[in-house]
């Protein structure tokens, strides 16, 4: 029988959002706000009960859903994000008189699909929660209705997003015919069993790379490396830009932890195999985002890019596959995601005459209109690039030694002159908000304090970078 | 190990000679008197060659995809049924969730007009 008591936090977000679902049809238009405040009750319920229960849910031994350490810390991380995510959609959303409580409906069942994913230890309840998160994501990239571009992303991605589902579950397919279980226990058991010395191995090997393969393809996909990387400039360009913030923020956290754990518990052996894969995935990652962000204009392609640029460090760390190797890539994908829900935040609540920002060129002149956000902004994009005293800093610098750790010395220096490529199109940002003629139709929906608050954080959280570390390093060992 | 598949084979053997059987008998046995009519192709209602630009209900397909949800939960029911007494108070738990759940959606659908003809 499952213990019930372990999924307190999936089952408060379901029941609030069944809740919500039935009250808000019967709220009048003016009140359907109302909905959006639930929503972020559950939010914030949610993640006192994962703090509360913090020692307690370590103690379970399901092999079919894990709620050790590492899934708590991620999935208390995704609850706050998404809290903060919410808050920068409902302002812009109120502000654009685009307000629909659906919107935040569906990203709660975008949390239980990242959820289930964060805590899954069996195959199909990965697929479970893959496929719900990436249902709730086509319906919230087609939000934008009336834009033509909006409902091309929404198709584009449904249509690859069915077709990697599909590798994924052909993989799956596989390693059940091979190992008979979907456990991830027992297969890598299974999988730690074999001799790859003695001459029967090779039907069983030639099938689990097989298996592997398709597996990493689809969660490249879903992740969007390199060469699967085509719907990510479409799909950021063409929906809003607090859609394009969610997308790019906490999906990547739960696909990280999916790649992480898919590689540490189940193809640990195979670590020959995989290593080859990720090592060509975050090559051409990296090449073919850096170089290819340079000549955008539109800021959420150049962001898609960048993006793309960003996983392809973060495979990169858990390339190496040591320890040291799978805490960088994860105080990586932690730093990026903090920092883009903050660079994008603080994009929405600016509006480029009636409508959202769209081009770098929107953002001429801030400086002289808004010099806080300039240097907000300005802080946040520094730290993408790697600057010292900032959090982005530290991320490529635990990435870097960790691929000297393990004597790749050559790909460390490639990453470094890739990182200065890459300098150039943040650097661009920074140059046309301090040096460019002010455009007069830039203005400010809102001061957020919220914004303020975080940055602030932020900036000190780069001043002692240990505390994140020590935090990464702390869920990985507790894998 | 490959021997366990031997069934298998068995059995793909023994249905591909059952089905050519069957369909030859169908051919050379069956009385055979084509007209227009019973070659032309159809398709569900629709004529099958002409302009795919042609003015349709849209209503019908929102009906017919809300059935098609409440139609895939008697595919849950059904299985649930047979064994129910073997799964005892944790299955009736589930199935009344799962209901309850499938409950909200209604209310929902029917709240925001999905169900209304006009």
């Amino acid at each position: 029988m499952i213990n019930f008591l372990y999924i307190i936090p999936e089952i408060i977000i379901m029941t609030v959002l069944s809740f919500v679902i039935v009250l808000d049809s019967f709220f009048s238009k003016n009140n359907k706000k109302i909905s959006y405040y639930f929503v972020q009750l559950s939010l914030f319920l949610c993640s006192y009960y994962i703090i509360d229960n913090f020692n307690f849910l370590n103690k379970n031994t399901s092999n079919l859903y894990n709620t050790s350490i590492f899934s708590n810390i991620f999935k208390l991380f995704i609850t706050l994000s998404l809290a903060l995510i919410l808050h920068y959609t409902y302002k812009f959303l109120q502000y654009f008189k685009k307000y629909e409580s659906e919107y935040f409906m569906i990203a709660l069942f975008a949390l239980i699909g990242m959820m289930i994913m964060v805590s899954s230890e069996h195959l199909l309840l990965l697929y479970l929660g893959i496929e719900l998160l990436s249902l709730s994501l086509y319906s919230l990239i087609s939000f934008n209705r009336d834009s033509i571009f909006s409902s091309e992303a929404a198709i584009k991605y449904y249509i690859l997003g069915a077709i990697a589902s599909g590798f994924l579950l052909f993989g799956i397919s596989l390693i059940y015919g091979l190992t008979g279980s979907l456990y991830y226990v027992e297969i890598s058991n299974q999988i730690s069993s074999l001799n790859f010395s003695s001459s029967e191995y090779t039907l069983h090997a030639v099938g689990l790379i097989f298996a592997l393969t398709f597996i990493l393809i689809s969660l490249a996909f879903k992740f969007g490396a390199a060469p699967f990387h085509m719907w990510i400039p479409d799909v950021y360009h063409g929906s809003l830009i607090t859609t394009t913030l969610l997308l790019s923020t906490v999906p990547k956290i739960a696909v990280f932890i999916i790649i992480i754990k898919i590689i540490n518990s189940i193809f640990s052996n195979l670590y020959i195999f995989w290593a080859d894969i990720l090592f060509i995935l975050s090559i051409l990652s990296i090449i073919v985002g850096n170089v290819t962000a340079i000549v955008q204009t539109n800021i959420k392609r150049m962001l898609a890019y960048s993006t793309i640029a960003n996983i392809g460090f973060i495979l990169l760390g858990i390339f190496t596959g040591s320890i040291e190797g799978y805490k960088a890539a994860m105080f990586y994908t932690i730093t990026y995601v903090l920092f883009t829900i903050a660079a994008f935040g603080l994009l929405s609540e600016l509006k480029n005459g009636e409508s959202p920002i769209e081009e770098i060129t929107n953002l001429s002149g801030l400086n002289k209109q808004y010099p806080i956000l300039a240097f907000i902004f300005m802080l946040l994009m520094l730290s993408f690039i790697g600057i010292p005293p900032l959090l982005g800093f530290h991320a490529k610098l635990f990435i870097i030694q960790s691929l000297i750790l393990t004597s790749n010395i050559f790909l460390s220096i490639f990453a470094v002159l890739m990182t200065v490529i890459g300098s150039y199109y943040y650097l661009r940002v920074i140059k046309v908000m301090y040096f460019d003629n002010l455009d007069n139709k830039l203005s400010c929906i809102s001061t957020s304090y919220i914004t303020y608050l975080y940055v602030f954080l932020l900036v000190l959280l780069g001043l002692f970078p240990d505390i994140l570390g020590q935090i990464s390093y702390y869920s990985i060992s507790n894998l | 190990m490959l021997l366990e598949y031997l069934p298998v084979l068995i059995f793909l053997i023994f249905a591909i000679i059952f089905a050519a059987i069957m369909l030859s008998i169908g051919f050379t046995l069956g009385k055979n008197n084509p007209n227009t009519e019973k070659n032309s192709p159809y398709e569900c209602g629709f004529e099958a060659f002409e302009d795919s630009r042609m003015k349709f209900d849209v209503r019908y397909y929102l009906v017919a995809i809300l059935f098609i949800i409440f139609d895939l939960e008697i595919a849950f029911l059904f299985p649930w049924a047979v064994v129910v007494h073997e799964i005892g108070f944790i299955g009736i738990i589930s199935m009344a969730l799962f209901l309850l759940i499938l409950v909200v959606g209604f209310i929902y659908e029917w709240k925001k007009g999905a169900l209304e003809w006009d």
